[in-house]
């Protein structure tokens, strides 16, 4: 970044913030690239219903503000600067889904505003996401005061349901996901969900107790499966449903195919969720 | 981020207040920057959405040049859906004709032509186009 060398030594927040803004363009590079080179991902830049588009972008928002309390670039006091955070990942994932789209010829003249838009709008959802974890995700400055508070039983849901759903994200647009679901018999797709709730269970007993707001001895693992597992998994359900209807893979299924695939996205949703506390 | 804080980093000088920045002028610029992308974005999307009626793609055909090959010539097009869909797997046929009988017919697939754009191809003939009237026609598609 030519900003960052230029302004560099102006002040003292400055540097800080331009390396922040450097580690973020990284993050959302390392999140995004999977999906920057999906083919499924272009094609719903342009498919994709705009209104699903819109609501998808428009809930972008308040979960990166979301994310940013939990984690995010830097230790921030007031929500304010959360939303800050929030607008600055947003801008910086924008600006690397178009040069990368760029460069791999895949924005191109000749292209109607409404392709070019979505492409980007729809590439900018999980490289946000990557920009906004980057500071956990590749250290930096030293943590904050704020950041050994673990957060509350709703941060930890809130957790689970960003994990789940930047995971679905990866999987959502493929077409594997449709065929996946074709392929798997009534008792599979049952399975997977037992499947999906035991590793879920077992992601959340090891990963939450260490060094966690819970502490094993006080409660019984009933409650924790009730509590974090099964309520855990409804939300990856949920996420798995809003992520599909997204993407228009819905439309026009029956519903025992939109519940297995609900399950099938549900499986990696639930690693995402579970396994939230490491990623995010 | 919810990793005990390292010990090497307790004795760092800087207090715990001053690791609670508050967000720099230039920060806020920024910050604008991507909340009006953002708002702009939305706005834009809304119209879409709002003023998309489902309008059936609309393909225009169109010769763009005429090249020789090795082992012919090669007729390049250009398609264009004015509608307000997108056509996948849009199948064009490409014809050299001498009045009603035709000489040589090629066929192309393009994967998509989303709406309001464009895309292009080329269909390779043995004959040579200059010498007979080219027609391009596009068959059909199917709904992404």
């Amino acid at each position: 970044m030519s900003v960052a060398s230029a302004t560099k030594g102006a002040t003292g927040a400055h540097p800080a913030f331009l390396r922040g803004l450097g580690r973020a363009f990284t993050g959302a590079l390392i999140f995004a690239l999977p999906m920057l080179m999906t083919m499924e991902m272009w094609r719903l830049g342009f498919y994709m219903d705009p209104g699903r588009l819109t609501v998808l972008l428009a809930l972008t928002v308040p979960m990166l503000v979301g994310l940013s309390r939990f984690g995010g670039m830097r230790p921030t006091a007031r929500l304010c600067d959360d939303v800050a955070d929030a607008f600055v990942v947003l801008l910086v994932a924008a600006l690397a889904a178009t040069v990368v789209l760029y460069l791999f010829g895949v924005l191109s003249p000749g292209m109607s505003a409404r392709e070019v838009v979505g492409k980007i709008v729809l590439q900018t959802v999980p490289g946000s996401f990557g920009a906004m974890l980057a500071r956990s995700q590749l250290g930096g400055e030293p943590e904050a005061r704020r950041d050994k508070d673990a957060p509350t039983y709703w941060g930890e849901m809130f957790l689970m349901g960003a994990g789940a759903l930047f995971l679905s994200f990866n999987m959502a647009p493929t077409e594997e996901m449709v065929l996946i679901t074709y392929k798997m018999a009534p008792w599979q797709s049952a399975a997977l969900a037992v499947v999906s709730l035991g590793l879920m269970h077992a992601f959340v007993y090891t990963l939450n107790f260490r060094g966690g707001s819970v502490r094993p001895g006080h409660i019984p693992a009933w409650s924790v499966f009730a509590r974090f597992t099964c309520v855990g998994y409804a939300i990856v359900l949920g996420v798995s449903l809003f992520t599909l209807w997204a993407f228009g893979r819905t439309d026009g299924d029956s519903l025992s195919n939109i519940i297995s695939a609900c399950i099938v996205l549900g499986f990696p949703g639930a690693i995402g969720a579970a396994s939230a506390r490491l990623l995010l | 981020m919810k990793r005990p804080a390292d010990p090497s980093e307790a004795g760092e000088t800087k207090p715990a207040q001053a690791a609670l920045e508050s967000t720099s002028p230039l920060e806020w610029v920024i910050a604008a920057m991507g909340g009006a992308l953002v708002a702009a974005t939305l706005a834009y999307l809304v119209i879409c959405a709002m003023a998309e009626p489902p309008r059936p793609p609309a393909v225009t055909l169109s010769v763009t040049s005429i090249t020789t090959t090795p082992g012919g010539y090669l007729v390049s097009f250009r398609a264009e859906n004015t509608g307000g869909q997108t056509a996948a797997g849009l199948q064009i046929t490409g014809e050299l004709r001498d009045g009603e009988v035709v000489v040589e017919s090629r066929e192309a697939t393009l994967d998509y032509l989303p709406q309001q754009s464009e895309r292009r191809g080329g269909l390779f003939f043995a004959h040579d186009p200059a010498a007979h009237e080219v027609s391009l026609r596009a068959h059909g598609y199917a709904d992404p």
